[in-house]
């Protein structure tokens, strides 16, 4: 079940964390660099430590899992249905389906990273057409009415002031 | 989670908010309403803020490795290249990692890790794959290229992402600037109009109710357009 995003979050009240994206590409450059999927994880782990904290302890832990694994297809198995963070189950899927298939692990990568990017650009561009919607709700709701009771309730007592003189 | 810093500046300004709007429309209940979203208001700015940051942080950091790659395509050293780069391209963000790459033969345990959390993510990010290099040698140019085309990509997205927004951000910043015209007219301004407002308790109230809805609408749009860029 997704978990809920927490008020700090609904009202963007602290910076965004940078895109899990970003270290998909981390990875895909450590892995590119010669480092194995462990090792390149691992540099992740460091990255993600500044970046997203939550994000940062479950990297550590499925690093740790996976160093002190015996079974590996098993692990990946648990791991990939008990971690949160998409990145990192998309990760894990992609690492065992390589390690099964023996396919080259940078080029899985990059293409992760591609596809990361394209769901982003996607999300954007849907968010871009229904957020417009909704914040013309939101001034219909919040300001329109703040905006006519100031302007209109000094003329209607002013009115009624009037009415009564009579 | 929320810095402690930030938190404590939040509590104060809905504090101090909250008890001005108490003196001046005389009731602390529903005073405390406005006072949270002005507490809301301050901070997304510098949330906003420090968003503005982490954007430099990476059009530095691709300023950086665009200048190092061709030296280490060339064959230069790993800290040399990026020495080098650093003079070519004299950022902030070059400043930390020369100092890092100036003290390789000698980094005391733990203070690369310091030095790297000055600057952001992405820095870290350079300067744990320097470190990694180092350790384990290989093919050190790729992928700083693959990290440099991958920030370039990321950076070409959010230039997308600002120019789709642009309309929403100006609707919500021309709905603020006329309520706020609105709300200076009825401080600053003379005549009976103003009067009701200023004067009498209810006109008071209604004066306190309609700012409240506009603070929070202004909230709720600046997190909606924070939400649409980082999606």
């Amino acid at each position: 079940m997704p978990k809920r995003p927490s008020i700090t979050t609904l009202l963007s009240l602290e910076p965004p964390p940078l895109s899990p994206d970003i270290l998909a590409a981390i990875f895909s450059s450590a892995c590119a660099s010669g480092l194995t999927a462990e090792q390149a994880i691992g540099v992740m782990a460091e990255v993600a430590d500044i970046m997203d904290p939550q994000l940062a302890y479950e990297i550590h832990d499925t690093h740790r899992r996976l160093s002190l694994s015996t079974n590996r297809d098993k692990t990946y198995a648990r791991l990939i249905e008990t971690r949160e963070s998409d990145l990192i189950v998309r990760l894990l899927t992609m690492l065992r389906t390589a390690e099964k298939s023996g396919e080259e692990i940078i080029v899985r990568s990059r293409k992760l990273f591609e596809a990361m990017s394209q769901e982003r650009e996607n999300r954007v561009a849907q968010r871009v057409e229904t957020y417009p919607l909704i914040m013309v709700v939101v001034v219909v709701l919040f300001f329109l009415p703040a905006l006519v009771i100031l302007l209109a309730a000094p003329v209607y007592i002013s009115v009624l002031e009037i009415l009564r003189s009579f | 989670m929320m810095r402690r810093e930030t938190q404590l500046v939040g509590l104060a300004v809905v504090g101090a908010a909250t008890l001005v709007a108490a003196l001046v429309f005389g009731n602390l209940i529903l005073s405390l309403p406005l006072g949270l979203g002005v507490g809301a208001l301050t901070l997304q700015a510098l949330a906003a803020q420090r968003t503005r940051a982490n954007d430099a942080d990476r059009d530095e950091t691709l300023l950086l490795l665009q200048a190092a790659t061709p030296k280490l395509r060339a064959g230069v050293p790993i800290d040399a290249a990026f020495l080098m780069a650093a003079e070519e391209a004299p950022t902030s963000v070059a400043k930390i990692v020369r100092r890092y790459c100036q003290r390789s033969g000698y980094v005391p345990p733990g203070s690369a890790e310091v030095m790297a959390r000055e600057a952001g993510p992405l820095t870290q990010a350079i300067i744990a794959m320097i470190r990694s290099c180092r350790e384990n040698g290989g093919d050190v140019a790729t992928p700083f290229v693959n990290l440099a085309e991958m920030i370039e990509t990321d950076q070409k997205l959010r230039r997308r992402q600002d120019t789709a927004t642009l309309h929403v951000r100006a609707q919500a910043n021309g709905l603020t600037v006329i309520a706020a015209l609105v709300v200076l007219s009825i401080i600053f301004g003379s005549g009976s109009s103003v009067d009701y407002f200023r004067e009498t308790a209810d006109g008071r109230l209604v004066m306190l109710g309609s700012l409240t809805a506009m603070v929070w609408g202004y909230v709720i749009l600046s997190a909606l357009n924070a939400r649409i860029g980082h999606a």
